[in-house]
């Protein structure tokens, strides 16, 4: 196969529609809502049983329609719109059944109808190429040539044109299936033009690169993560350096993640290295967990991923937590410590819940948290409840996560409460979640309070 | 209770200027601006003229006005003085948008203040004309300054309010929320506290843990409890409860307790 057949390959490979198409499909279900077409215009009928039968996805039966309204009524003023959709059912056909003849015709049609009709509503460069890319990949060396000619038009600099980028971005896709050398320049081409209008194809770039091997992947994916003046582009550059798996990489997450001043980037790193889910990254993720010079936000994140990719264990949070004041961070650390499911953690969690030194937040946290992932059973519920007495915040926490459990114990509780804790707030609370709770005992028990 | 005098607002057109006369309505939207209208309140209203009304369906004292926005400090401490009731309308294209309702002494006004003195049952005509077909706003900010007025009792008015499934959903809520202070008056259970003890409190907390149950569940409760509750603070919690339910059957209670079915 040659170059520019792959690159049609490639190109037919996308089948996406494209701006033009989608809002060209968009319209096909109301086939009849032309206007302004006289009355007496046979053609015209002919057009709209056309359109209706290419909304009911009959493309042979629209496209002999269409060649209808061409062939016996050329004085139609549908016939540039008939044209134009006699190509677009035949360049189905043609993909569809994978048949060059309906392909060809489909492009002598969508041809007739640029030369004769180019100002017609139904114009378009895009059908077109999907046309071209179509034949290319059933092996017309023509059309594969006309394609790759498109896609080296990337490496030169041109206005800004949502169309031409649609068409880019396609032959972009196109060089994917090269695996040329000619695929890296051009693809660095693209990155370096760096107007604002072309992010999107800046972005398939970055993709299309951290598609392929080599050392000058990571290095392009760097120049852009640190380089490029979109964000949304250099954090796709972040995102892709993870998937490089090279030391390199983490090196440069490292710098970006410490030395950047972007918050939004940091965080990017920060998500990147925990994919790596190596030693190494993790360490980085660890200093960053502990810097109290780096945003409280990025710590925050660092400690949710050391967590979430189990980079970190018990024993690492449990010092960070001592050593942090951070209220994010602590918060990280209480849920990254809950998704480590042990009997440890479990246990942490519940002398953290008692222990009368922590702040009234961080014990309400480590119980709202226990009490989510089902971790501390209704005993170690009781004792924290009843050793909290004093603190009714955490008091009111632990009734809250008795009333999220499915247990009857639960409900048991929440009534003795209700009835004869010496906290008459606690009643009161207690008395609100037993109303929410899905158990035929409850509105008896409510009556009974209120007629005592 | 003096029902009587609202029967011709409920029957048909009320208000309308007998020729070369005009309607309280027509007076006060005759110009732009703010008027204020002074008219005999209920026996044993009293306020402050200016923050705070007293002594209204039962002891407790309502914010109203600039207190609402001001949070001014110490109202609750000023003397709650018998007097007029107060309505200051603000009109704007010749509409009514705003009410503010006071007792008690008024304030010196400024000129630009006109102010119009009537007869409590014709501010009983107007303001009830504002709750039936006023805008959403203007018919809730109507209801206090209607019940204020020594005129005929405004709960059948207000049922009828209550019972229009097309009027706005918080028009017909405050109105409930009016009948359901008024049926307390009525039943002579306006100033049960539920703070007097733990069990009372228990008791108004297990009501409101009632509404939280399912509607199928609830609503017959809350019926039966405000038909029947022997303790006063949890009756009237469960009426109020029931007016706030949502549910098309408290309406009939209401109007039943009420004494007007």
């Amino acid at each position: 196969m040659n170059k520019a057949l792959a690159v049609v390959c490639g190109l037919a490979m996308i089948a996406g529609t494209t701006q033009a198409q989608r809002s060209r499909g968009a319209a096909t279900p109301n086939a009849f809502a032309r206007t302004s077409t006289a009355v007496e215009d046979p053609g015209d009928s002919l057009y709209r049983l056309g359109r209706q039968a290419v909304t009911d996805n009959d493309y042979r039966r629209a496209s002999g329609l269409f060649k209808q309204v061409v062939d016996k009524y050329p004085s139609s003023q549908s016939v540039g719109e008939a044209l134009y959709w006699n190509a677009w059912a035949l360049y189905h056909l043609g993909v569809d059944r994978r048949r060059k003849p309906d392909l060809d015709e489909a492009l002598a049609s969508i041809e007739r109808q640029r030369k004769a009709y180019p100002k017609a509503a139904a114009a378009d460069d895009d059908l077109l190429t999907r046309i071209r890319s179509a034949q290319a990949r059933l092996g017309d060396p023509l059309a594969a040539g006309d394609i790759a000619d498109q896609a080296r038009k990337l490496e030169q600099p041109g206005r800004c044109s949502g169309a031409d980028d649609e068409i880019r971005m396609a032959a972009l896709q196109g060089l994917m299936s090269m695996n040329s050398d000619d695929a890296m320049p051009i693809l660095k081409q693209v990155l370096s033009q760096r107007d604002p209008c072309r992010v999107q194809l800046r972005k398939t770039a970055v993709y299309l690169i951290a598609t392929r091997k080599g050392d000058d992947v990571v290095t392009s994916l760097l120049d852009v993560a640190r380089n490029d003046p979109s964000v949304e582009v250099q954090s796709d550059a972040i995102y892709y350096l993870s998937t490089t798996h090279s030391d390199r990489a983490t090196t440069a997450l490292d710098s970006i993640l410490f030395s950047g001043h972007d918050t939004e980037l940091r965080n990017k790193a920060v998500y990147a290295l925990s994919q790596l889910k190596t030693e190494r990254a993790g360490q980085v993720l660890r200093r960053a967990a502990q810097d109290d010079k780096l945003p409280d936000e990025v710590r925050g994140q660092a400690t949710y991923w050391l967590g979430e990719s189990r980079l970190a264990d018990l024993d690492f949070f449990r010092a960070l937590y001592k050593s942090t004041k951070s209220d994010n961070v602590h918060g990280q650390i209480i849920q990254a410590i809950v998704r480590l499911r042990t009997p440890e953690a479990t246990r942490w969690l519940i002398d953290m819940a008692k222990d009368k030194n922590l702040d009234a937040e961080s014990r309400k946290n480590a119980i709202y948290w226990a009490g989510q992932q089902q971790v501390v059973d209704m005993t170690e519920l009781n004792s924290i409840y009843d050793q909290a007495r004093g603190d009714d915040d955490v008091q009111k926490q632990v009734l809250y996560v008795y009333s999220t459990r499915k247990e009857t114990a639960a409900v048991d509780k929440l009534m003795a409460i209700a009835k004869s804790d010496q906290n008459i707030e606690m009643r009161k609370q207690a008395l609100y979640w037993l109303g929410t709770k899905n158990d035929p005992r409850v509105k008896q028990f409510i009556l009974d309070l209120i007629i005592r | 209770m003096r029902y009587t005098g609202l029967v011709s607002l409920l029957l048909g057109p009320i208000g309308l200027a007998t020729a070369g006369a005009q309607t309280v309505g027509q007076r006060v939207t005759a110009s732009d601006g703010v008027v204020q209208v002074i008219y005999p309140s209920r026996p044993g209203a009293c306020g402050d003229g200016s923050s705070y009304i007293g002594n209204v369906l039962g002891r407790d004292r309502m914010r109203t006005g600039d207190a609402v926005m001001s949070g001014q400090v110490g109202w609750t401490n000023r003397p709650c003085v018998r007097g007029p009731a107060r309505v200051v309308a603000t009109v704007l294209d010749g509409e009514i948008t705003r009410l503010h309702a006071y007792v008690g002494p008024a304030p010196t006004s400024d000129a630009a203040t006109r102010t119009l003195t009537i007869g409590a049952a014709e501010a009983s005509v107007w303001l009830g004309e504002l709750v039936m077909r006023g805008s959403q706003r203007t018919a809730t900010q109507a209801m206090l300054p209607l019940l204020l007025a020594d005129a005929s009792e405004p709960w059948p008015l207000l049922i009828k309010v209550a019972r229009e499934t097309n009027r706005a959903r918080e028009v017909r809520q405050s109105a409930l929320m009016w009948l359901s202070n008024g049926i307390a008056e009525h039943l002579g259970i306006s100033d049960a506290s539920d703070a007097d003890t733990d069990d009372d409190q228990m008791r108004a907390q297990a009501v409101y843990a009632l509404t939280q149950r399912p509607k199928s569940e609830s609503v017959p409760a809350l019926i039966d409890l405000a038909r029947t509750a022997t303790h006063p603070a949890a009756r009237k919690a469960a009426i109020y409860w029931l007016g706030q339910s949502g549910d098309a059957r408290a309406v009939d209670v209401y109007a039943e307790l009420l004494g007007l079915r």
